[in-house]
């Protein structure tokens, strides 16, 4: 059939096909937070006109009360601006099913819902031990049937909390739902400056040729929190900064900034670079934990304006709780572009002050023409890109100070994001659920990606299980984390970069 | 305030204006994307006309603003003489960050719009858009064609009021200055855009494959509340994707809307009707364009879509540097059409 000459060049926004949203866990927090503003972004944008949203869930709701809800969600704050007839209108799309995860009634009548929208998109906003059974309650009731239309499924994190268990989810998915239908999500890949990444690199010329171990020292990603566990503190207890930050984003972070360009970008051209960095990351194992790592958890101190306890005081968190609130990595990647540079990870919380970006530390030029003098002030070139907050971009360069001496010091140019395109910029999760429901996975996270990661982390987890190195350090609350953090650096010519 | 045409003295005011409005709160970045030369006076269109979309374009995208009033519209220049009047507006955005508009404002009889006169007012390194308001025509775009090496983009509105011969004539001088720069400047139209959902609309029709046969059956284009130039564009785009050709021999303008007859690639007729300028809804902007294609067999296909406001417009335009290529086909076919 030969293309539709009218659509060519026009370029079409894309509009996902009629569909069928259902929310497992629709009376949680990220469905307050998160997805409903999303879904409402979308509606209003007339990205979603021919879907239907039904939350399920276990609370004693109807359809009129489950809309009362979301009408006052979409009266928030921090909501999107929106006039009271379009907030009528998008809570009308919305329906409930009362129904525990596990019960076959719930999951007929998602089945009675109209034939006019054959295409499913299950969310699972729910704890992940009731993962399994949603997803088979999906499976054994014939939601997941591809026939009709696309039957998808939304994971959101963790995905286990090692190797082992997280294959054993990937084959419970599995069982369902073909994989090129299972979008495991990691918001922080809907993130605008997260995907800026690759334009950067990608879209530029000055940047790639420099972008390899001949010119680059080092690159360090920071993801630091002021806020502490707060109400999370039972989940943190299993979880640890190197799970709930590692893991998933900061591993993201590294391969996005770490890839070879991909041949196009569908997604698993994107996918498939992404998995052969975490596939070159040397293994970190008990003989290496105690120089390679570093972790440490927060002690009481001033964060956020005022007195905070220790970790060890938090609610739900054991007295002499040995999990970390910060760690610390030095990464070294087994291939040709990046061997010998090492990628220094860092994440915490209760931290002086709230940052995510990656900085790329250039190496010193070859030949120190102008002295000592200007040696000891000039500073290598920094490239820093500020994922949160004040998103931007940052070139450190040395220039001569005015005079007869040949001194010089380091200077910016800086590039806000903020100054140059005034707009809030769109939250990932409106990004994300779009792509889910047009069927882009390039953002999502493929099977072996998360595997190459959980690899990589349970092989920490398992050295320092076995070794009981290194030592847990302490941090006063609202400092730049544990003075152990320095030996990472390995070179006195190296500085973490100031929080 | 106002001021010489002396640049030095320009720059220093925008200075002074930008230190007392910068907001101590904000990182001091002082971050221009591109320069918007806009030219006035032409007809009746005064600089006051491009107030709207300016106002939709603040806080969104920091800019250099420099409007040319030939007619001086509300100003009175001291003894003819050509005068600047320099001022700035920052709009706090939601995290409190100032984002600014830098305007310069020439005015006065005499030589305002020669390239002298605004050059050098130009910040270097970025992208110049130069929009000239009111009904295009090969004079009222002759400034900018003469300063072709300043300006990367042309952005007009061909429907600036008008009868449909009059409306062909503007979208001609547009294509008359696309090649009269050797296509070194970019050419846009608010018209052209303010169709754009018409033509998604359309497209979207035809997406599934068992439509797709309907193409080669349409007999008819009308289309309703669109001002005349809006109606050729949506018709000299479908006739453009569609091969459609000019009927030799034929006299332009002898349709509502201004072309000439057309045929398909096979010499079957297409019959274009329209409402024309007179309709009062081609006057309202917030109207709905409407349209609706006739078949050899089968019911018609009716298209009804919003169109774009000129802030949305005048944004996408800013954003972006490339030749729209449909638009380059739609003028080419334009220029065939007399």
């Amino acid at each position: 059939m030969q293309e539709n000459p009218l659509a060519a060049g026009l370029g079409l926004p894309r509009e996902p096909p009629p569909l069928s949203l259902v929310i497992f866990g629709a009376s949680g927090d990220l469905t307050r937070r998160k997805l409903v503003p999303a879904l409402f972004s979308l509606h209003l944008k007339g990205s979603a006109a021919r879907m239907r949203i039904t939350g399920f869930a276990r609370r004693d709701w109807t359809t009129e009360s489950f809309r009362a809800r979301v009408r006052a969600m979409l009266d928030a704050e921090d909501a999107p601006p929106a006039s009271a007839v379009d907030k009528d209108a998008f809570a009308a799309r919305v329906d409930f099913v009362r129904s525990s995860f596990d019960s076959p009634e719930g999951y007929a009548a998602l089945k009675e819902a109209g034939p006019d929208h054959p295409n499913r998109l299950f969310y699972l906003a729910t704890p992940p031990d009731a993962y399994q059974t949603v997803v088979e309650r999906i499976h054994q009731s014939g939601l997941a049937d591809q026939s009709r239309g696309y039957a998808r499924i939304i994971v959101e994190k963790p995905l286990g909390r090692d190797l082992a268990s997280a294959r054993a989810l990937n084959e419970v998915f599995a069982g369902a739902f073909p994989e090129e239908q299972i979008y495991r999500i990691d918001h922080y890949l809907g993130k605008e400056t997260v995907q800026n990444i690759m334009l950067l690199r990608f879209g530029n010329e000055i940047f790639e040729p420099v972008w390899n171990n001949r010119y680059v020292d080092h690159v360090q990603i920071t993801m630091a929190e002021t806020i502490g566990v707060e109400s999370r503190g039972r989940y943190y207890e299993g979880a640890g900064a190197l799970r709930d930050m590692i893991q998933n984003h900061m591993l993201q972070l590294l391969s996005l900034v770490a890839m070879e360009p991909p041949v196009d970008l569908a997604p698993d051209s994107v996918r498939d670079e992404k998995v052969k960095v975490l596939k070159s990351i040397k293994p970190i194992g008990a003989d290496a934990v105690e120089a390679e790592t570093v972790r440490a958890q927060y002690a009481a101190g001033i964060a956020e304006g005022g007195e905070v306890p220790g970790y060890r005081r938090e609610q739900e968190v054991a007295p002499d709780s040995g999990t970390e609130t910060y760690a610390a990595l030095r990464v070294s990647l087994d291939s040709w572009r990046w061997a010998g540079v090492p990628f220094l990870l860092r994440t915490g919380k209760r931290l002086s002050r709230r940052a995510t970006e990656i900085s790329v530390h250039f190496r010193r030029p070859p030949l120190n023409l102008f002295g000592d003098r200007a040696r000891l002030s000039a500073q290598p070139n920094v490239l820093v890109l500020r994922m949160q907050p004040q998103e931007g971009i940052t070139l450190s360069f040395n220039a001569k100070i005015p005079g007869h001496a040949s001194d010089m010091r380091t200077v910016a140019m800086d590039f806000a994001y903020g100054s140059a395109f005034a707009e809030e910029l769109p939250e990932a999760y409106e990004r994300l659920l779009l792509d889910a429901m047009v069927g882009d996975s390039t953002l999502f996270m493929r099977k072996d990606e998360v595997d190459s990661a959980w690899r990589f982390v349970t092989g920490i987890l398992g050295g320092w299980a076995e070794t009981a190195r290194p030592c847990l350090s302490f941090y006063r609350a609202g400092s730049s984390g544990p003075d152990e953090a320095s030996r990472l650096l390995a070179s006195a010519e190296r500085r973490w970069r100031r929080l | 305030m106002s001021t010489t045409l002396d640049p030095r003295a320009i720059e220093r005011e925008i200075g002074r204006i930008r230190e007392r409005e910068s907001n101590p709160y904000s990182s001091g970045i002082k971050t221009n994307l591109f320069n918007l030369v806009i030219f006035a006076g032409h007809g009746d269109a005064g600089a006051q006309a491009a107030g709207p979309a300016l106002q939709d374009l603040l806080g969104r995208r920091p800019a250099r603003i420099i409007t040319i009033d030939r007619a001086g519209t509300g100003r009175e220049s001291t003894n003819g003489q050509a005068g600047a009047a320099v001022s700035g507006r920052c709009f706090p955005d939601a995290r409190s960050r100032g984002v600014c508009f830098e305007e310069i404002s020439i005015f006065g009889e005499g030589l305002t719009e020669d390239i002298g006169a605004w050059a050098p007012l130009l910040i270097r390194d970025i992208p110049v858009y130069a929009w000239v308001l009111g009904r295009p025509a090969q004079g009222s775009l002759a400034p900018v064609v003469e300063a072709a090496e300043f300006i990367d983009k042309l952005i007009v509105d061909t429907s600036a009021g008008g009868s449909p011969a009059e409306a062909l004539d503007a979208i001609r001088a547009l294509q008359a200055a696309r090649l009269a720069s050797r296509r070194s400047i970019v050419v846009s139209d608010f018209s052209w855009q303010r169709t754009r959902a018409l033509r998604v609309a359309a497209a979207r029709a035809f997406d599934p494959p068992e439509a797709r046969g309907r193409l080669a059956e349409i007999r008819e284009v009308s289309v309703a509340g669109l001002p005349p130039a809006e109606g050729a564009m949506f018709f000299l785009w479908l006739a453009s994707r569609l091969g459609w050709k000019r009927v030799n021999g034929r006299p332009a303008g002898e349709t509502p809307i201004g072309l000439p007859r057309f045929h398909d690639s096979r010499g079957v007729r297409i019959t274009l009707s329209g409402a024309g300028a007179r309709d009062e809804g081609a006057r309202d902007k917030a109207a709905p364009a409407e349209a609706a294609l006739r078949f050899l067999h089968g019911e018609p296909l009716l298209l009804s879509a919003r169109r774009a406001a000129d802030g949305e417009i005048l944004l996408t335009e800013v954003d972006n540097l490339h030749q729209d290529a449909l638009l380059e086909d739609a003028l080419a076919l334009a220029e065939e059409a007399v």
